[in-house]
């Protein structure tokens, strides 16, 4: 793993820079703060941080596995759900968190969890219509643990962040499919989502109907590994671009399971053929990173993502260094 | 702050391999409350490096993150059986195992832990890069005893705590929890050292009476001090603050009934004043002993410029040395003082000594100190005017030094 390219790294070489996201442990009770997801409203640097009520124990290299294993999730043992809450923040120019609100989700959240996943997972945060929006996948309302994208409607007051509306989208073909997730907003056509990136599959919601329809799928290309869903895919000379994942899942020789996370920057054009694709890569060297946030700010991209399920940052990369990724084969 | 984080942030992105570095992002991270960020560098930091002790030190920190999240044992207990298992020898782990198991009043599994680190590890263990939540190797040594009292090896917890508060090894705050425990394992089995005939061979000051003395009822001889330091005087004079029972414990019984001696007890406590009103000749009153003009009190009750004992003992330290300080001593000299500054149980440590300077300033001197009931609960100390007493008596009879005195291995000659 520790091969990999790392983005970070390059991007501080060239002139970028990187920045803790952190919400205060006092309020958070020191668990994970993770995958953070950024968007730049006009003026106003906004970031959605996942906070959940576990820590994630990773024995990357064995050495001091957890009882349950080299990678467990260690949640209160009076409380088996893994839990999770979204915080709204807002950065000022040098990326401190100036204002962290938890989102309101009252109004739904009526029922009893029916699953040991609870909230809104991987939540990307961005505008639609005028519209601030979080999208993420929700397991909780069913007894399998089905995973649904929801797209829900956020309100910023002077004192208070509220969910006012909550979309279940259904998945465009196989309805029973077990669990549709890090579906990606495209940021420039609401209401529309890189459902899949190899084949690349764009998917329209209708927010009125709540009907879920693929405008577009491509061929597949030939890669080692699944492209898996990231940041929001955003707008670039004339192109598409996002962050994707792919995850290898092994075990260990003792049979328990483990992970290895990378990266890939895709490039499409705007017909959503995809013109390239970097190598694979690392954010910041570590076995489980997460990137759900892209955004243009000025000659730099800022790129949000989880370390460890138990960190967030921001990574400010310089263009140039997206180029550099994407054109290195 | 936001600098120096960048700073290790930036540090971390260059070279994420190495331990150090994690390390000290896992520092800051733990220091700034963010358990679960700490915990992942603590990790990564003991995966990586082939420092033992950075190993154990990033294990048992890791461990700590877990338990200030709180309901996570399995892996708080996980994590130092890690540390453990790379550091043996080191007695940190063993004290977090111990307390662990405390929490969890897993008792036999906590004696089981404090024991062999008391036994396997190095107390002399060489500093870590950052202070852990460890008192010292006398924690261990704390733990057993805690643990052993629960698994019924009570005699030997009993010992065990009274070692803990005679070492000078020992930090205060565990002082005082040993004294706590001691207090709480002790009371129920409490009772007073008296003197009876049988002890009259060893006694230490054979003084006019003793011999036809059959027992007195003071908790620690108290009685006897004064009796031997007036050499058997009859029909003396004492003034009792703190009175409480009329004879279980109290330092004037035998002297007003063996001895004639005449005197005034207070006592805040209604019962004891009711009861020894029934029971005991002279006089006791229902007083609260801070708000009393002692000049004249003394004077109304015909005392002279000389009385023979005062008896200071009013819980707690505070209240009894504010009632010193109201003695009109510049008017009053008293031959015998025995004076309760309760110091094993003073949060202070300020009570003993205050009351030793404010008692030397008028001319009196401490015959013994730190005397108490048992081997550990130092809490009077014993003065005398010395115009008052016989020279060769307080020659005799001085005993001071830093040790904890038990009352009757003193009257007795023991020490």
């Amino acid at each position: 793993m520790e091969f990999l390219y790392s983005l970070s790294r390059r991007s501080l070489e060239c002139g970028g820079d990187i920045h803790p996201l952190i919400i205060p442990g006092n309020i958070t009770s020191g668990t994970g703060i993770m995958n953070p997801s950024i968007f730049i409203d006009g003026g106003k640097i906004l970031v959605n941080i996942r906070h959940v009520n576990y820590t994630f124990y990773h024995s990357e290299q064995k050495l001091y596995q957890h009882q349950y294993g080299p990678l467990t999730y260690v949640h209160p043992e009076h409380d088996m759900y893994l839990r999770t809450d979204n915080y709204y923040c807002e950065l000022d120019n040098n990326f401190n968190v100036v204002r962290y609100n938890k989102i309101d989700t009252s109004k739904f959240d009526t029922y009893e969890p029916m699953w040991d996943f609870v909230g809104l997972e991987d939540a990307r945060i961005f505008k639609w219509d005028e519209k601030l929006y979080i999208s993420g996948v929700r397991r909780d309302t069913t007894t399998n643990g089905q995973g649904r994208m929801e797209l829900s409607e956020i309100i910023v007051t002077d004192n208070s962040v509220e969910e006012v509306s909550r979309l279940r989208i259904p998945p465009p073909k196989y309805p029973d499919s077990y669990c549709e997730k890090n579906w990606m907003p495209v940021l420039d056509i609401p209401y529309h989502y890189i459902k899949w990136s190899n084949p690349t599959e764009l998917v329209k919601v209708d927010p009125i109907t709540n009907i879920c329809t693929t405008e577009v799928l491509t061929d597949h290309i030939s890669l080692p590994r699944d492209l898996r869903g990231g940041s929001q895919v955003v707008s670039w000379n004339d192109h598409y671009l996002a962050i994707t994942h792919e995850v290898d899942l092994f075990n260990s020789e003792v049979g328990r399971k483990d992970a290895i996370y990378r990266h890939r920057l895709i490039l499409w054009d705007k017909n959503w053929n995809m013109v390239k694709y970097s190598n694979d890569f690392s954010i910041m060297s570590g076995h489980v990173e997460f990137c759900i946030g892209m955004a243009k700010y000025n000659n730099d991209f800022l790129i949000t993502f989880g370390f460890q399920d138990n960190c967030a940052y921001l990574l400010k990369t310089p263009e140039k260094v997206i180029e550099e990724f994407l054109y290195a084969n | 702050m936001q600098t120096e984080i960048n700073e290790l942030i930036k540090k971390y992105v260059f070279d994420p391999n190495n331990a150090e570095v994690n390390f000290d992002l896992a520092l800051y991270y733990d220091n700034i409350g963010q358990l679960a960020s700490a915990v992942s560098y603590y990790l990564r930091s003991a995966e990586r490096t082939d420092n033992d002790l950075l190993k154990y030190e990033g294990l048992l920190r890791a461990s700590t993150c877990f338990s200030k999240q709180g309901s996570r044992n399995f892996t708080v207990k996980g994590l130092i059986q890690h540390a453990i298992a790379t550091c043996p020898k080191r007695p940190e782990a063993y004290f977090y195992m111990s307390r662990f198991y405390e929490f969890t009043s897993d008792w036999h599994e906590c004696y089981l832990i404090s024991s062999i680190g008391l036994d396997v590890s190095d107390p002399n263990s060489e500093n870590l890069r950052t202070k852990l939540d460890y008192p010292g190797f006398f924690s261990l040594k704390f733990m057993r005893a805690v643990s052993g009292w629960w698994c019924g090896l009570c005699d030997d917890s009993r010992k065990t705590f009274i070692e803990l508060v005679q070492s000078k090894d020992i930090n205060e705050e565990y002082r005082s929890k040993s004294i706590e425990n001691l207090c709480k394992i002790t009371s129920t089995s409490r009772e007073l050292t008296n003197y009876n005939k049988s002890k009259y061979d060893s006694y230490k000051f054979k003084f006019p009476g003793l011999e036809s003395i059959e027992r007195n009822y003071s908790e620690s001889y108290q009685d006897m001090f004064v009796l031997s330091m007036l050499n058997g005087k009859k029909r003396g004079k004492y003034l009792e603050i703190g009175s409480a029972n009329p004879f279980y414990g109290n330092n004037t019984a035998l002297l007003e009934t063996e001895f004639g001696w005449d005197g005034v007890s207070l006592d805040i406590d209604e019962k004891f004043v009711e009861i020894f009103s029934k029971e005991r000749k002279n006089l006791c009153l229902l007083k609260d002993a801070t708000r009393i003009n002692y000049e004249n009190f003394l004077q109304g009750f015909g005392f002279y410029n000389e009385i023979d004992y005062l008896q200071l003992d009013c819980d707690p330290p505070d209240v009894t040395y504010k009632i010193l300080l109201s003695i009109p001593f510049e008017q009053f000299k008293f031959a015998v003082i025995t004076y309760e500054h309760d110091y094993y149980c003073d949060q202070t440590k300020q009570f003993q000594e205050k009351s030793k300077k404010y008692l030397e300033s008028y001319g009196y001197v401490r015959v013994v100190n730190n005397i108490s009931p048992d081997e550990w609960r130092s809490y009077e100390d014993w003065w005398v005017h010395p115009d008052l007493v016989d020279k060769e008596i307080l020659n005799k009879m001085t005993c001071i030094s830093d040790k904890v005195k038990k009352s009757e291995h003193y009257m007795l000659g023991l020490l």
